[in-house]
């Protein structure tokens, strides 16, 4: 039997314990519940992670829905907060405002950030330069935008005299977008392969040839990505613009200069605080439709960039 | 007649400085130069150290490497052969504290010296790698990819034939030629390294480096490979990077042994396998030097 077979063995294990009956360590049901505990632990944290982000989203889409109408998105502010009961008035200049700052912030921020990051991965060969940007633009990241709002305001509003404008509230949101952009781009390119990047120099290509036809399309869907995520925190930003876009119930396709814009979050900020129902109804609609904007790029950057990077991997 | 223009222009004489503005002339393109390189491509490498900082990668190679053969550098890893064919097309220039003493002439031109391009000195010395490394675009577009950024063609037809004739010089035309404008990571490795060496002759180089080509492929595609080695000697200056000794034996002509930087022993094929004369190399070739 056995024993004959692997007498050495058997020796040492009859010590601890018997070839009869099922093999159970000492400890097995102390480690059986312990492990039964973290489990549950992990999954109370889970769920009291989500919970915060279901109940925001349940209870503004409930509201949101209940006051949204197509008056209310056509029309604008214009004394929508008056006390008179009867006041009726939309968000339509909130909204084309919110649009037209994130728009024109982008339109400074994206550039200078993907040449920026371009500039950290490609040109900049870790010199001590470059890794002042990188940590300059990390601590940039982390300045609350309360301060940058401030900032933006002593120097664009006052100093240069911008007055309130989009213009002023762009400049001050594409600094806040400008650290995702550069740092997304920069990491999106060191990504690209060593090999690939070698294969076009051995070819006799230039530096700037092999980033305009190779590095930059390998690293888009990660460069899209990163200007997304900065356009989502950017279409949230309340401070920043308190200080330097002022607020205009009517719309306002003027940049510059002391001409005041609308936007949501000034909505959600103050008009709750008003007490006729208009007002409080439209401050929901407004964080109903910033939950939206954000919840739908995000969307757009998770799925449509992967089905991106995916691509770049089969096809091209 | 191309070639006979090349060989006059090797036996007139020219002073240094005539040449490295032949160094530095962009490549006429003509449709019979993928054919026809003639005898130019000659390597001489004169008293070569290379550092990397303070540390010495190459103690004082001399060496010369012939047209139309195939030069192998063998050696145990870490014996600085990767680094001396790196040096044959300035692909090391950009690593940091990268010098060189000594010379490097490619037709009697020092390619370190000042006067030369190092991105047309590229157009004239293709390189392959290790591990094979398409570009993530189609089949047609990774051979066009040196003639297109070059403006080497005038036209979509005469591209076309580049991209053909260069896939039927890698051996690749029969297999892809319906798939032109599939994916090149769709190919097996094997398929991809050939892709690859077609890539790198439609620039029309003259001298071709090869470092450790076939060392990421299964038995039958590195058969292939080396097949085709021996075929585009016939035209090109080949240099070849390998510590597989049947393949050094298989393919060389002439083959350099290098040993911790230096060029320990330099023979023909057979017989540097059959009689080293250095110890050291006797060693390698019987698997006893670590």
């Amino acid at each position: 039997m056995e024993p004959d077979r692997e007498p050495t063995n058997s020796v040492q294990l009859q010590d601890s314990f018997s070839f009869e009956g099922p093999v159970r360590p000492r400890n097995y049901t102390r480690r059986k519940a312990l492990n039964l505990f973290v489990k549950g632990l992990l999954i109370v944290a889970a769920v009291l992670v989500l919970y915060p982000v279901v109940d925001i989203l349940y209870l503004f889409a409930y509201k949101g829905l209940q006051v949204i109408s197509i008056s209310r998105l056509i029309e604008t502010t214009a004394g929508a907060a008056s006390f008179n009961p009867h006041a009726a008035g939309g968000l339509a200049n909130a909204i084309l405002g919110t649009l037209f700052i994130v728009g024109l912030s982008s339109m400074i921020a994206v550039p200078l950030g993907v040449f920026g990051g371009v500039y950290l991965a490609e040109f900049s060969n870790d010199n001590r330069f470059s890794s002042i940007v990188r940590f300059f633009a990390d601590v940039l990241a982390g300045v609350p935008s309360i301060i940058l709002g401030y900032v933006g305001f002593l120097v664009l509003v006052l100093r240069f005299n911008l007055g309130y404008s989009a213009l002023g509230a762009a400049i001050v949101l594409s600094v806040l977008m400008f650290p995702y952009t550069v740092r997304a781009t920069e990491l999106a390119l060191k990504r690209v392969p060593n090999g690939i990047k070698e294969g076009a120099l051995a070819l006799g290509s230039s530096k700037t040839t092999i980033i305009n036809r190779l590095s930059l399309k390998f690293a888009l869907p990660g460069i899209l990505t990163g200007i997304l995520l900065s356009l989502s925190i950017s279409v949230g930003e309340t401070a920043p613009l308190l200080y330097t876009a002022g607020f205009s119930d009517y719309i306002n396709w003027t940049a510059c200069c002391h001409t005041q814009i609308g936007y949501l979050t000034y909505v959600v900020f103050t008009f709750y605080t008003i007490p006729t129902t208009n007002a409080i109804d439209l401050s929901y609609l407004a964080t109903f439709l910033l939950i939206l904007i954000v919840l739908v790029i995000n969307i757009v950057a998770r799925v449509g960039l992967r089905r991106l990077s995916r691509d770049l991997e089969s096809r091209i | 007649m191309i070639a006979e223009e090349l060989e006059q222009e090797q036996n007139s004489g020219m002073t240094l400085s005539d040449k490295s503005v032949k160094v530095d002339e962009p490549l006429q393109p003509s449709s019979d130069r993928l054919d026809s390189v003639g005898s130019r491509g000659r390597i001489d490498i004169t008293d070569l150290s290379v550092f990397y900082g303070h540390l010495q990668v190459l103690k004082n190679i001399n060496l010369a490497i012939e047209p139309h053969k195939i030069t192998v550098f063998m050696g145990p890893s870490g014996c600085g052969k990767s680094t001396l064919i790196r040096t044959l097309n300035r692909m090391n220039d950009n690593v940091p504290g990268f010098h060189v003493t000594g010379s490097v002439t490619i037709d009697g031109v020092n390619i370190y010296s000042r006067g030369v391009d190092p991105v047309l000195l590229k157009l004239r010395v293709g390189m392959v790698f290790q591990k094979p490394n398409p570009f993530p675009l189609s089949i047609y577009d990774n051979v066009c990819f040196g003639p297109k950024i070059h403006k080497m063609t005038k036209s979509k037809a005469e591209m076309d034939d580049v991209v053909r004739v260069s896939l039927q010089k890698a051996g690749l035309w029969d297999e892809i030629k319906d798939r032109l404008k599939e994916s090149a990571l769709k190919l097996s490795g094997g398929q991809q390294q050939r892709l690859c060496i077609a890539r790198a002759i439609a620039v029309r180089p003259e001298i071709l480096l090869m470092d450790e080509p076939a060392s990421a492929l299964d038995p039958g595609s590195t058969t292939r490979v080396e097949d085709l080695m021996v075929d585009l000697a016939a035209s090109y200056t080949v240099v070849l990077v390998t510590h597989n000794m049947q393949q050094a034996a298989r393919v060389g002509n002439k083959v350099a042994f290098l040993y911790r930087g230096d060029l320990v022993e330099v023979g023909q094929a057979p017989n540097i396998f059959e009689n080293p004369t250095n110890p050291l190399t006797e060693k390698y070739i019987s698997g006893k030097l670590v």
